[in-house]
């Protein structure tokens, strides 16, 4: 009997070491609920952080026929935040708990990755435009951050390729409104700023400075202490061919009827030791403007000139001021309420052929949308272009967004209403007509140059329009549409369906019939069988 | 190629061969001495794995197993031994991500091999070895939302277990009647089992037509749902009855 009972006890402890194995993931027993999706030059990608992956997917159109192509790629620990690059060819993630930050290539084939040391628990990526630069910031809400410099940004230098360390700076203030310049020469010297907006004072972060003391430059916009001045919007005003040593930086403040401009010189006197001279303006610029953008314009008289067109934030009103004397002209919009939305864009003029500024402004509790030829407004002693300078268009509903076509079709626009109103208005800005497209709340819209597509909010339908007939078609689908995207390589249309493991309806753009496309679920449990399991 | 059809296949030859075993062994006992035994057994127990896949699907709980029925020859020629036929069946349910994912395996095993039991500690309690080696057939579910993937895989399968064996009613403690024939007891195995790579890359919608029609002409691409190695270990408790000739 002693040795049954040997016998059993051996068994029994192989067992319990045998048992000390793996563990589920705890990913398995929370809700599926990938981050994203962030749209790239070769792919969309979500985040799944549970899992600590990336979910590439890349809708392709092969023999007309749709289809998928799926992949996970690991992330470092704990992913808390991407960004894709300005370019779109890279996407990059903090890994939160590893301190690193991963640089991934999706537009290769293997979606290549390599890590950055950041040495610190950031959570917010600024990209730059340009490609150059990352900057990491802290949005002050880290839960679990025992010890957090707010103010501090690194700065990831990408102009030699990937680096191994980050630098890092300390702003005078909280570094969470960050917005890169574009790229400019001041008198021969090329320049790379970077502004951080903060109460009552922006800094300027000089990325091409060489000595410390360069690096950040403070600009307090008011002296007063009892001044509290939020910074909402900074537009730049880059030098000219006139004055190429000359470029300034115009500060917009919802509570202020001014506008700050700083403008920045190269340094000149002897005594100063800083490169940049920092001096400020104040520009008058109607009441309380909350939008504004710098307009390079062509008057009649074949001179380029610059304007600071401004968007009244209390009145329907705007105003358009020379940057350089400081006059400035309002006018009245044809709205009873302040305009929300503007975009500007250039067009060709309708019977000639010069390409004109517009800019077209919008109130979402107005039907009334006004389309303003700035280069018709004479500020000053200009001699304008001669012309209506502002053309209104009235819509059948309010609108709650419009969305510029861009591309082959500057001249042409979608609005969107809401609020239980139904429908969408498609805008022919060279001819001042529109039309409306009744019967459907789109709850979403993709444009392409030419073509609009929709989704709908209450049935599985999909609509193109076309933009320049207004010619409008609905198709089938098989569930009711959650978003809509255009694919990468713009030649199919997925529509995200509801459904917690990830369902896409992909249809080729030539066709958009079910013989061709196709529908894909279980998309965010792709190969769910060989997710790694925790050793334990 | 429908997927119930060839279930049936596999499983009707499977049958067939275990049925032709069977015969084949007792033809060649009716040609031995007597005292030859037949042999039936019912078990249930549990098969636990260290795949990730499992693992992450069902957990660090282990997959029941059974019912499971072995049928036997004990050759008189050749003491201990006993050629086995065997059928089993492992299975498990589970919800995962926060429970909007269902998963349901299922794998049946028919298995042909053999036991040897050593009389060391007498006659009522034998240390037990048994080998077997044959087919495995699984199936996995996945539902989210009442939308049902499935997919099948056909493998091979082995296992080799050690245990004891104790006879509680021996054929000799009766003398007369039916009962002067059966021996009833009880056996406990732990082992290891080994399965061919069961890949799940096609699980194909349960919802939709064979093909598209007017009432739903959407076609569902495939679902890679990866793989699974399912080696591991084994415990099976059991119910034996001997019948002697």
């Amino acid at each position: 009997m002693r040795s049954i009972r040997r016998i059993l006890v051996m068994v029994a402890v192989a067992l319990i070491v045998a048992g000390c194995g793996k563990e589920p993931n705890p990913g398995w027993d929370e809700p599926l609920e990938p981050v994203g999706p962030v749209m790239m030059e070769h792919g969309m990608v979500y985040l799944d952080q549970a899992f600590e992956e990336l979910i590439v997917l890349r809708p392709q159109v092969e023999d007309e026929q749709a289809q998928l192509e799926i992949d996970r790629v690991e992330t470092g620990a704990l992913p808390v935040q991407m960004e894709p690059s300005a370019s779109g060819r890279s996407l990059y993630v903090i890994n939160r708990d590893e301190q690193t930050l991963s640089v991934f290539d999706i537009g290769s084939e293997d979606i290549e990755r390599s890590d950055v040391d950041i040495d610190g628990v950031y959570d917010q990526i600024t990209v730059d435009p340009e490609g150059e630069f990352i900057l990491l910031s802290h949005s002050g809400n880290a839960p679990d951050a025992i010890v957090q410099n707010v103010n501090e940004v690194g700065i990831i230098d990408l102009r030699g390729g990937v680096p191994q360390q980050i630098e890092v700076v300390t702003l005078p203030t909280q570094a969470d409104n960050l917005k890169f310049m574009p790229p400019f020469q001041l008198d021969g010297t090329s320049e790379r700023l970077v502004v951080a907006m903060a109460t009552n004072e922006v800094s300027v972060l000089d990325l091409n400075a060489t000595e410390d003391y360069d690096r950040v430059r403070r600009a307090p916009l008011t002296i007063s202490q009892a001044d509290e001045l939020e910074p909402t919007d900074v537009v730049f005003n880059p030098p000219s061919s006139e004055r190429p040593d000359h470029a300034s930086l115009f500060i917009l403040d919802a509570s202020s009827d001014d506008v700050t401009e700083i403008v920045l010189q190269p340094s000149t006197r002897e005594d100063e030791h800083r490169r940049l001279a920092l001096t400020f303006n104040q520009l008058a610029a109607g009441n309380q403007p909350h939008r504004i953008a710098v307009l390079e314009l062509n008057l009649d008289d074949e001179r380029r000139t610059k304007r600071l067109f401004a968007l009244d934030g209390q009145q329907p009103q705007f105003s358009l001021i020379d940057v350089d004397s400081g006059e400035s002209v309002t006018f009245d919009l044809p709205m009873s309420s302040p305009a929300d939305g503007m975009e500007v864009f250039s067009m060709e003029v309708p019977g000639e052929s010069r390409v004109e500024k517009r800019v077209l402004v919008y109130s979402r509790d107005s039907e009334l949308v006004a389309m303003i030829r700035p280069e018709s407004i004479a500020v000053g002693s200009d001699t304008p272009t001669l012309g209506r300078t502002i053309e209104e268009m009235r819509l059948s509903a309010t609108p709650s967004q419009i969305i510029m076509a861009g591309g082959a079709n500057p001249d042409r626009a979608v609005a969107l209403h809401s609020g239980g109103q139904e429908g969408a208005t498609v805008l022919n800005l060279a001819a001042n007509q529109n039309w409306w497209l009744s019967g459907f709340n789109p709850s979403q819209m993709v444009l392409d140059g030419r073509t609009a597509y929709g989704i709908f909010g209450n049935t599985s339908h999909l609509v193109r329009v076309n933009l320049e007939s207004g010619q409008t078609t609905s198709f089938e689908l098989p569930d009711r549409g959650r978003s809509l995207f255009l694919s990468p390589d713009k030649e199919s249309i997925l529509v995200r369906h509801d459904g917690v493991d990830g369902r896409f309806t992909i249809l080729p753009r030539a066709t958009l019939l079910p013989d061709n496309a196709r529908l894909f679920e279980h998309v965010f449990l792709h190969g769910v069988l060989d997710y790694e399991a925790i050793d334990e | 190629m429908n997927k119930a059809n060839q279930e049936m296949t596999m499983m009707y030859w499977s049958l067939k061969a275990v049925i032709g075993f069977v015969a084949f062994a007792l033809v060649m006992s009716a040609s031995t001495a007597f005292a030859d035994q037949a042999y039936l057994e019912f078990h249930g127990g549990s098969f636990d794995t260290a795949d990730s896949g499992y693992v992450n699907m069902i957990g660090d709980e282990p997959a029941s197993t059974g019912p499971g029925v072995v049928l036997g020859f004990e050759p008189a020629a050749i003491d201990g031994l006993r050629l086995i036929a065997l059928y089993g069946s492992d299975h498990f349910n589970e919800n995962r991500f926060a429970r909007e994912l269902t998963v349901e395996w299922g794998r049946q095993r028919v298995m042909a091999g053999a036991d040897y039991r050593l009389a060391v500690i007498g006659d009522r309690v034998k240390p037990m070895a048994r080998l077997a080696f044959g087919y495995a057939y699984q199936s996995l579910g996945l539902e989210a939302e009442s939308r049902e993937y499935r997919d099948t895989n056909h493998g091979l399968i082995g296992t080799a277990a050690g245990g004891l064996e104790a006879t509680i009613f021996d054929s000799s403690q009766a003398d007369t009647g039916i009962l002067s024939h059966l021996s009833f007891g009880v056996n406990l195995l732990f082992g290891y089992s080994w399965q061919t790579e069961a890949s799940f890359d096609s699980m194909q919608s349960q919802d939709a037509p064979e093909e598209p029609d007017d009432d739903d002409p959407w076609r569902r691409a495939d679902y890679d749902a990866g793989s699974m190695h399912l080696h591991g270990m084994t415990i099976n408790f059991g119910l034996m009855m001997q019948y002697q000739f």
